[in-house]
Formats: structure tokens, sequence, C-alpha cells
């Protein structure tokens, strides 16, 4: 089990991407509950990054519900189910990938298949 | 000749080859610690190779063969046995930095595009072996014990050195310190290499985004098998230390003195089964990397970024703003010390002033 992180063409901050990473892996059930993170330096070390970078990576997926922080024990992974957001909240970054792909040119069916075909390998661990 | 001239000519071949074949051990991935394409490594590379083989065997005959002739015609063995050792090591760096800099100017720049970081806690009980902790703990203490037990009944002159007989060659005059400063480097070798396990386990691992499930597990098995050789190193050394601890008492009391020949053969016996753990480590590493190249055709792969804190051809890394305290080394197999990382020099500390401390306040009596 990885985190990938792209230095170069990926615009998104490396934060984010570690965020986004993490998350994708407990909404897939990779990563499930009760589950210890690996401590701030070691990923740090291994992707070459600060370990601030890393340090806010963890409080971001902390602040959205999704990991606990304890002094001493790491990071634990609290659920697959964030902090609940509002209908709009949770449409707005869909909006914003999906618009990304109507401008790209794609045809609605494409678009469709790419929308399930992710939607699939996330919910390939809800059982 | 005698027998000790031999032995260190035996260390000196085994430098020089270590040496000759530490450029290409990663092959272009790291060729004098430097990455190069597989054309340039063929073609220029090979060329490069052979001149420093070249220079690098003929400076090492010349080195050993002036200590041998100042020795015959001196009469004095301490040319041969002392000035190649302190001559072999320093040519043999200056020869691998020189080559080292040509070498650099045909390497590959690379961008540092994308990695990936494994999401395994490594948990220290994960990489620990129950029944070998126990013997080893059993091997620590039973020595002290047995010095506990005959501390009165000791000599007040007690055996600190032994030949390779098993016969004691230096002593010192009884005291606290001088019976218990070996059981004190035994614990200390033990805590040290536990210190350093505990560590291993943070150890920095760079993965590229492509491959990454081969590289992982096969990192992973690497860091499995190291930490495996360092627990049975640690295990060897007791039998090593620990043995020689008791032998204070064994070769000092008469009575006991039967039990010195068995501490003779466990020395040698654990000799014999940690070069034979060097041995099957270094075979481990080769396999491994061998099945690394052979499923994705690269070895070594690291961010250019990190290849910019790399000197002396590889052998050293000094990275302050890399968080990591140790690191897979770019020449040879294993890991190494992040220079800039502050951690090191307690480390440093510890290994070096720790031994000097327990060893050499002891006094010398003929």
């Amino acid at each position: 089990m990885y985190i990938v992180v792209d230095f170069e063409k990926d615009h998104r901050p490396i934060y984010q991407q570690v965020v986004d990473e993490i998350k994708a892996l407990i909404a897939r059930g990779s990563l499930r509950e009760g589950e210890q993170l690996p401590p701030v330096r070691q990923v740090a070390a291994d992707l070459g990054v600060n370990l601030n970078t890393i340090a806010t990576a963890y409080r971001e997926l902390q602040r959205e519900g999704l990991i606990t922080v304890r002094h001493g024990a790491g990071a634990i992974v609290l659920s697959r189910k964030g902090a609940l957001k509002s209908d709009e909240e949770l449409r707005k970054p869909l909006r914003a990938a999906l618009t990304q792909l109507v401008l790209a040119g794609l045809p609605r069916n494409r678009i469709m298949a790419i929308v399930g075909s992710e939607l699939r390998g996330l919910m390939k661990g809800n059982g | 000749m005698s027998n000790t001239f031999f032995l260190l000519f035996s260390v000196d071949l085994l430098l020089l080859f270590c040496f000759m074949f530490m450029p290409v051990i990663r092959g272009a991935d790291a060729f004098f610690g430097v990455r190069v394409s597989a054309e340039t490594y063929r073609n220029e590379g090979r060329r490069i190779l052979h001149r420093y083989w070249f220079w690098l065997a003929l400076t090492f005959i010349e080195i050993e063969a002036i200590g041998f002739i100042v020795s015959f015609y001196r009469g004095r063995t301490e040319f041969a046995e002392v000035a190649p050792r302190l001559l072999v090591l320093p040519v043999a760096m200056l020869f691998y930095v020189i080559f080292y800099k040509q070498a650099k100017r045909l390497e590959l720049v690379e961008g540092d595009e994308r990695f990936a970081s494994s999401l395994r806690t490594r948990h220290l009980r994960d990489y620990t072996n129950l029944a070998l902790e126990g013997a080893v703990v059993a091997l620590t203490i039973t020595p002290i014990l047995v010095l506990v037990y005959y501390y009165p009944q000791l000599p007040e002159r007690i055996p600190t050195h032994w030949n390779w007989r098993g016969l004691p060659d230096q002593w010192t005059r009884k005291s606290y310190f001088s019976v218990f400063s070996l059981a004190g480097v035994l614990v200390y070798m033990q805590g040290l290499m536990l210190f350093v396990k505990h560590g291993l386990l943070g150890v920095k691992m760079t993965l590229p985004a492509e491959h990454t499930e081969e590289y992982l597990s096969l990192k992973e098995e690497m860091l499995g098998m190291t930490i495996k050789f360092l627990d049975w190193t640690r295990l060897v050394l007791c039998i090593m230390l620990g043995s020689v601890t008791a032998n204070i008492a064994f070769s000092a009391i008469d009575y006991l003195r039967f039990l010195s020949k068995i501490v003779t053969i466990a020395v040698w016996a654990s000799t014999a089964l940690l070069l034979a753990a060097v041995a099957f480590a270094i075979y481990s590493f080769y396999k491994a990397d061998r099945r690394l190249r052979e499923e994705v055709g690269r070895v070594y792969v690291q961010r250019h970024r990190d290849a910019k804190h790399w000197y002396l051809g590889g052998l050293i890394y000094y990275n302050p703003e890399d968080p990591a305290l140790w690191v897979e080394k770019l020449v040879g197999w294993g890991y190494t010390f992040n220079m800039g990382n502050k951690w090191v020099y307690i480390y440093l500390v510890i290994m070096i002033a720790v031994p000097l401390l327990l060893i050499l306040p002891l006094e010398r009596v003929g």
C-alpha cells in the first residue's frame, strides 16, 4: 500500500496530493478503521519533502475527521465516513472535476464511463 | 614472514576487491555513484573502469612489494605489516574519487517526476524473534553471573587478552572495573545494535511511481534480511564476547581452567559463524538485486535533487534538508547515515566514546 506524488505535472500542492491519495485509500477500504499511518518523518523522507508538508496533510485529514493524530501513537484512521458535509459542499469538487472533462472535449458517454470506472474502483472495498 | 603478515595481507586483498567492484555493483544506476545511460556504461564507462582497475592494482602491488622488500632488507616485519595498512585505504579512496570525477562528466540528468511512499508502519515487534531475544538475554546475563559468583576467588592478576590458542597473554590488576569492563562491552554492543535496529525501521525508501509494488516488496525484503542479519550478529557476538567474559574466571581459577578450552572452541566457532552470516547476507543482497534488475530493469532509482547530496562518488550522503537518518547506500548494499542529520553525531559519540571509556582505563601488568 503506497501513495504517489507527482512533482512536475500535477499542479495541486504536494500536501493536497498526499491528502487525496490517503483519502482514496480510505474510500477504497485499503486503509481500514484503526490502522496506523506511518510517522510524518518517514513519509517526508520517502517522498523527499519537508516535514511540514506531511504534517499539514495529516492535519487536514484530521480536520476532515478521517484520522486522529495522537501524541506517541501516531496517526490512526478513524472511519471511512469523514465529517458530515452539506449536499452543496459535496457537489462542488465533483462539478469542478466534471467541468475539466467537458472542457477537455470528451463526449458524454466517455465521461460517464470514466466516472463509472472510478466509482467502481472506489467502492470495491465497500462489500 | 609471520602469520600476522598473511592475515593482514588477506584483509588488504579483500579491501582491494571491494574497491574494484564498488563502481559497478549497481551497474549503470550508480557507476562510481553516478547515473549513466546503458550505452555510456558499456562504452566510455568500461574504458574508465579498466583504467581505474589498472591503476588500483598497480599501486596495490607497489605498496605491498615496497613493504615486503624494506622488511626483508631491514630484518623487521613492521614495514610489511604496518606500512601497507596505512596506505592501501587512503590510496584506494583517492583513485576512487579521481575516477568518479571522470564518470561524473557522463552523468544522465533526470527530472524529479512521480515518486511513491509506502503507508506501511514498521513496528519493532514485527521484526522481533522472541526465541532469539531470549537466547541473547540468557547469553548476556550468564557470563556476568559467573563473574559475580567467582569474583571473591579471582587472583590479584586477571587476564584481559588471550592468544589464538586461548592462552592468556595480557593481564591487569583485579578490580570491579577490570573484571566487569568486558561484560560492559557485551551489554553496550547489544544496546547499540538494538538502537541501530530501531533506527533502521525508519529507513528512507525512495520508490518510483512505476513498478512501485516490485520495488516496495523487494526493499521491504532487503530491510527484513538486514535486520535478520543484525539479529544473528547480535547472537553470535553474545556467544563470542560472553565466552570471553566468562573466560576471565575460567582461565584465572585453577579448577575451572578446563572450561577455557570450550571457550576457545566457542570463539572460533562464532567467528566462523559470523563470516558465514556475512557471506550469506552478501549473497542474499546480490540475488535480490539481480531479481529486481530482471523484473524492472533498474535496481536503484533516486530523485535528482537527492543525487546532488552524495559526495565522494556515492560514499557519503549529506543532506541537512532530508529528515531521514538512515538511507539506502548508493554504492553497495545495505544502509548508511545521512550525515546532515544531527542525530548521526549522537550515534557516533555512542559508537566511539563508550567503548573507549570501557577499555582504555585498563592498566596492563606483566
